[in-house]
């Protein structure tokens, strides 16, 4: 024994490289816990490297035609297949112009060289707490595509995420797209992160608003605070029966703070991160609802 | 007095190399036959080990064999000697290499380092340098008086300190009691590491006719080739140690690393070449690092703004090896006063073992630890005697040729202009004229000073030499081992042979490799005196040259050697320039027309030899440590965020005295590379440490380097050029000055506008919200005020 994983090499493994969904799904199927997927590799290498994943057989999904999809339809929403990138995500012009939360992690996710590399679904399978992805995806209520030999399902992405690297995931099952429902034209969205002085963020919120000006529906998630990312219920509340909205943004704001599961670890204590949901929500909120 | 190519910005003559991607770096040689070693390291911080079973591992196809301490217990170092190549009986931090498994392959060595079986009988560790000085503090080097020390150190074997260094000037206690203001004040550093790109990896081969052949990634040869041939018994001769392209040093690289436990693997396993790379994860955890700081000062003043007394003691967590850390300790021990005048003074510093990551050198060595001290003190006491901190810095500044250092030293004339410095500096950052108010109005902005003073902290005797040599065509290959690692030394080395010559640079080829058996020797090229002290080698030796040049040429000439000249290439008699020579038919001997031939290849050589330096007193501290002072200062102008305690420079301002720049771009990329990683160190980088000892960001994503965005917006570089006159063209040394002063300028600007003290690196943006919380409730209230008030009352239909 060592201390931590001071490893150069990976541990070995076999690599496949399908070139049909159908042939994917039989691998896993076939070789199951002892398979894991790979789409840009960005999160399984590294954690290959560090010894906490040393799978036997490695399926590399890029070669499918079907999961480098990524389509939105009027009325149905946004999809986003598996092996889609974060760069590719970025330069959607539908992206920018309607999911502008979603667009604002990607941007702010990482450096260029990463982006060409990450996938969003992987992003959301590494179900690291402190990562952008999956905190704009749970404002939208997005819900992920499951495949199987024998089957599909679907299952939003706050479901999906149970703790840190724990998703509701069956060995021989791949996630093969995102799907983002669409959005009214007056619904409003936005994410900001606070990452000064570190490489991961120490907080970020997601805010998605229908609409600004008669809000029904109000979602604030929270990411890189807490074991996964999490809702402010109570603070969500309070912008939906409040009149004087800018007096809500702070008092939601407060509230946030307060209700929401904070931890403290190596990169932050939860006292700061608490003091950030603050500052966070009231920039995200006053933005929004263009209280200046 | 005009140059060709002194003071010209001549870009890096490595740089076409590197950037394309060609350059050979010790990480990409492989020999025939060769095999990789990979450490087994301590998981608990202090230990004595019962047991090592290496059965299992043996077990792994491709292990060639398994070596434990004990095989081979030698002691090596520097300065304390108080290394082991693997633990002996005792561990004494998580990471200590305890084992070390050499197979075939990477992947076989990696596959059984987890199969070695170490069973530790744990002992108390000690992580707090303050609980290792206790009287009943336990002991991490029992046996510290065997150690074969420097003369220079003061370790005290029965206690964990590593090196006492002791300073008196003056009557300190007198001095407190004629000052009308006594402050006293605590400062804290945590452990930063060098994030140099190319990890630490050594390839040795020991043949079997006893010969040591090593290829590593290190900053200089000589030592390397020292340390081994005392502590292992080899004749220096028979030790070969090879340098090419280094991915960086910063200090980190100095003295001795892995070479001489690499070499011993390599005989281990039957003679064959081995090599060991480390992983970043094992330059986070098993690899030296910079030390751990704490300082305890007193200071007195008079009304005037006179510093009167200074009396502080430096800590410095040593961690479990203090090789290299001793002489930082004596560093920041007598670099206590700065660039001041203190009539009464007293140093305390410390160098303390502790059951952490071993410590080495950094960028600085001391310096920027005890200007992060002394800055800050000179501007808390500014405030407090209602004098500026530009003022009380003018009226304090050593003057050179009348002022002595604490260390006794006189300063020499030509020392610099630590006046034309601060001046120059406060008139770039605007002093005294207000910043512009933030856009947003719970952010304040500030401006800081901080000046510094450096020189290479060396033994006395730290010499240097040069040897030139032509080839048939007049072109020169310059034998020097000054250690390249991305300063830009060699390029201006260059610069001043082809100038001297007047030859074109592409004339003079520095090759990319240092070598023990084909490179002058050099002490070091550490603490920025690579320029200075080679230089000097190197002008000698083309005085040498030259002085053979002429020695034929006069004869073919018929001319005396006075009224010769070099120009363009050619030997000309001054006044006559159709009277000449071309170089290439003399520097391999000058040859008449019937044959008959005279001279013969011209070797220049040159050394420099330092020969007013002396060890300092063991008691007093007295003497004189350096061959050069480099006077500078930094100042910035900075964003702070009340809200959440973010610091953003806007602008920042270096303005050093080099007495001459031999190369303004790379001067300029020297400044820039120093305030970056000054900026870094200052803000964010920190190894933290949990409750067992274990590194726990050992990596970086959680170790955070700065990245472009966190740059200063403006940076101005100033250059003074008061020539010391035994430099080369009166140069002084650069590297590691630029990064000492940001930290200071930084906590300045946030104390004197807002009277918030900083007193620990790094000043992350949670450490500032918790001091602005602690220190201005008032400040962070109406700053709260601002930025939760809305401009206008929205309402929306519910």
């Amino acid at each position: 024994m060592s201390f931590g994983a001071p490893y150069l090499t990976l541990p070995e493994f076999t690599y496949h490289k399908p070139k049909s969904l159908k042939e994917a799904l039989q691998l896993l199927n076939e070789f199951r816990d002892e398979a894991k997927v790979m789409a840009g590799g960005v999160g399984l290498i590294a954690f290959m490297k560090e010894r906490l994943l040393a799978p036997n057989h490695v399926i590399d999904i890029k070669d499918i035609p079907e999961l480098k999809i990524i389509e939105y339809r009027k009325g149905e929403g946004l999809k986003i297949g598996a092996t889609v990138t974060m760069s590719e995500i970025e330069k959607h012009d539908i992206v920018r112009e309607k999911y502008v939360a979603l667009h604002q992690a990607v941007k702010a996710g990482s450096d260029p060289i990463i982006k060409n590399r990450a996938t969003l679904v992987g992003n959301i399978c590494e179900a690291i707490p402190w990562v952008d992805g999956p905190v704009p995806l749970i404002a939208y209520n997005a819900e992920l595509e499951i495949m199987s030999v024998d089957n599909v399902r679907r299952m939003p992405v706050s479901e999906f995420i149970k703790g840190p690297v724990e998703i509701s995931l069956e060995p021989n099952e791949i996630v093969t797209s995102v799907y983002l429902p669409d959005l009214p034209p007056e619904a409003k969205s936005l994410f900001m992160k606070f990452n000064t002085g570190s490489e991961f963020a120490l907080a970020t919120l997601a805010a998605y608003v229908n609409d600004s000006k008669k809000p029904r529906d109000a979602r604030l998630v929270y990411g890189a605070v807490s074991t996964k990312p999490v809702r402010a219920y109570e603070a969500e509340k309070i912008i939906l029966t409040n009149k004087n909205i800018s007096e809500a943004v702070i008092l939601a704001a407060e509230k946030a703070s307060k209700e929401i599961d904070v931890i403290s670890d190596v990169l932050a204590t939860e006292d700061y991160r608490r003091h950030l949901v603050k500052l966070l929500t009231i920039n995200v909120l006053s933005r929004i609802f263009e209280v200046g | 007095m005009s140059f060709k190519y002194v003071g010209k910005p001549i870009p890096p003559q490595d740089g076409f190399l590197k950037v394309t991607g060609t350059a050979t770096y010790t990480f990409d040689l492989e020999l025939p036959g060769m095999l990789y070693a990979k450490l087994v390291t301590s998981t608990v911080p202090h230990a004595r080990i019962k047991k090592i079973d290496v059965s299992r591992a043996l077990g792994v196809p491709g292990v060639v064999r398994v070596v434990t301490g004990k095989e081979y217990p030698y002691r090596v170092g520097m300065y304390a000697g108080d290394r082991d190549l693997l633990a002996i009986d005792k561990v004494n931090w998580v990471g200590h290499p305890v084992a070390a498994v050499i197979a075939e392959t990477l992947e076989a060595a990696e596959k059984a380092i987890d199969l070695v079986d170490v069973e530790y009988e744990e002992l108390p560790a000690i992580f707090d340098p303050l609980e290792a000085l206790k009287p009943d503090a336990l002991l991490i080097h029992e046996k510290m008086e065997e150690y074969r020390h420097s003369p220079a150190f003061k370790p005290i074997p029965g206690t964990n300190i590593a090196n006492k260094f002791t300073l008196v000037r003056g009557d300190v206690e007198k001095g407190f009691r004629e000052s009308d203001v006594v402050l006293e004040e605590e400062f804290h550093i945590s452990h930063v590491s060098h994030c140099y790109m190319e990890v630490q990896n050594v390839i040795a081969h020991y043949h079997l006719d006893g010969t040591v052949e090593i290829w590593t990634s290190w900053q200089n040869v000589a030592p390397v080739r020292q340390i081994m041939a005392l502590s292992l018994g080899i004749p220096h001769n028979k030790i070969i140690v090879r340098i090419p392209y280094v991915g960086g040093g910063f200090g980190g690289k100095a003295g001795l690393g892995w070479e001489a436990l690499v070499a011993i693997l390599s005989k281990a396993a039957g003679h064959r070449p081995v090599k060991l790379v480390l992983s970043r994860k094992e330059q986070f955890s098993t690899a030296a690092v910079r030390e751990g700081f704490h300082a305890f000062a007193k200071a007195g003043f008079k009304k005037d703004g006179t510093f009167n007394a200074y009396s502080v003691r430096f800590i410095l967590d040593a961690g479990a090896y203090a090789d290299y850390t001793v002489n930082v300790g004596r560093a920041v021990g007598y670099s206590a006063d700065g660039c001041y005048e203190i009539p009464n003074i007293n140093v305390e510093s410390l160098t303390v073992y502790t059951n952490k990551i071993p410590t080495t050198a950094l960028r600085g060595f001391g310096y920027p630890e005890s200007h992060w001290v002394l800055e800050q003190i000179i501007d808390r006491a500014a405030k407090k005697l209602g004098i500026d901190p530009s003022e009380i810095r003018r009226k304090n500044l050593v003057k050179p040729g009348h002022s002595h250092t604490c260390t006794g030293e006189r300063l020499r004339e030509d020392a610099g202009d630590p006046q034309k410095v601060l001046k120059t500096l406060v008139d770039e950052i605007g002093w005294g004229k207000p910043s512009e108010n933030p856009p947003e109005p719970w952010k304040v902005r500030a401006k800081g000073l901080s000046l510094f003073v450096k020189g290479p902290a060396q033994p006395p005797n730290a010499a240097a030499s040069a040897i030139l040599k032509f080839n048939e065509d007049a072109s020169i290959d310059l034998l020097i081992a000054t250690g390249n690692f991305g300063q830009g030394t060699v390029t201006a080395l260059m610069q001043i042979v082809a100038e001297e010559f007047g030859l074109p640079l592409e004339k003079v080829r520095v090759d990319y490799v240092r070598d023990t058996h084909k490179s002058a020797y050099t002490w070091q090229t550490v603490g920025s005196r690579g320029l200075f002290t080679d230089g000097i080698a190197i002008l000698k030796a083309i005085e040498d040259a030259k002085n053979q040049i002429f020695t034929v040429a006069s004869e073919v000439l018929r001319c005396p050697k006075d009224q010769l000249e070099l120009v363009d290439g050619e030997v000309r008699v001054k006044g006559k320039p159709w009277e000449k020579i071309p170089l290439q038919d003399i520097v391999m001997g000058y040859t008449y027309p019937n044959g008959n031939s005279i001279g013969g290849p011209v070797i220049g050589r040159g050394v420099f030899m330092s020969t007013h330096t002396t060890y300092l007193d063991p008691d007093t501290g007295q003497g004189n440590p350096t061959i050069f002072h480099t006077f500078g200062g930094t100042a910035v102008e900075l964003e702070l965020d009340l809200l959440t305690g973010e610091i953003n420079i806007l602008k920042a301002v270096e303005v050093l005295d080099l007495g001459k720049v031999i190369n303004p771009l790379l001067v300029k990329q020297q400044t820039h590379g120093g305030l970056i990683m000054g900026t870094s160190i200052s803000l964010y980088e920190e190894i933290k440490f949990d409750e067992r000892g274990w590194v726990v960001n050992p990596n970086f994503t959680s170790y955070y380097l700065v990245r472009i965005k966190d740059l200063p917006r403006e940076v101005v570089a100033r250059y003074i050029e008061t020539p010391q006159l035994d430099g080369p063209y009166g140069a002084r040394g650069i590297g590691e000055l630029t990064m000492i002063g940001v930290a200071p300028a930084i906590a300045n600007a946030i104390y004197n506008s807002i009277g918030v003290k900083l007193d620990r690196l790094p000043m992350n943006p949670e450490y500032v919200w918790r001091a602005l919380r602690e220190q201005r409730p008032d400040l962070v209230e109406e700053a709260w005020k601002r930025f939760s008030k809305y401009e206008k009352i929205v309402e929306v239909t519910i």
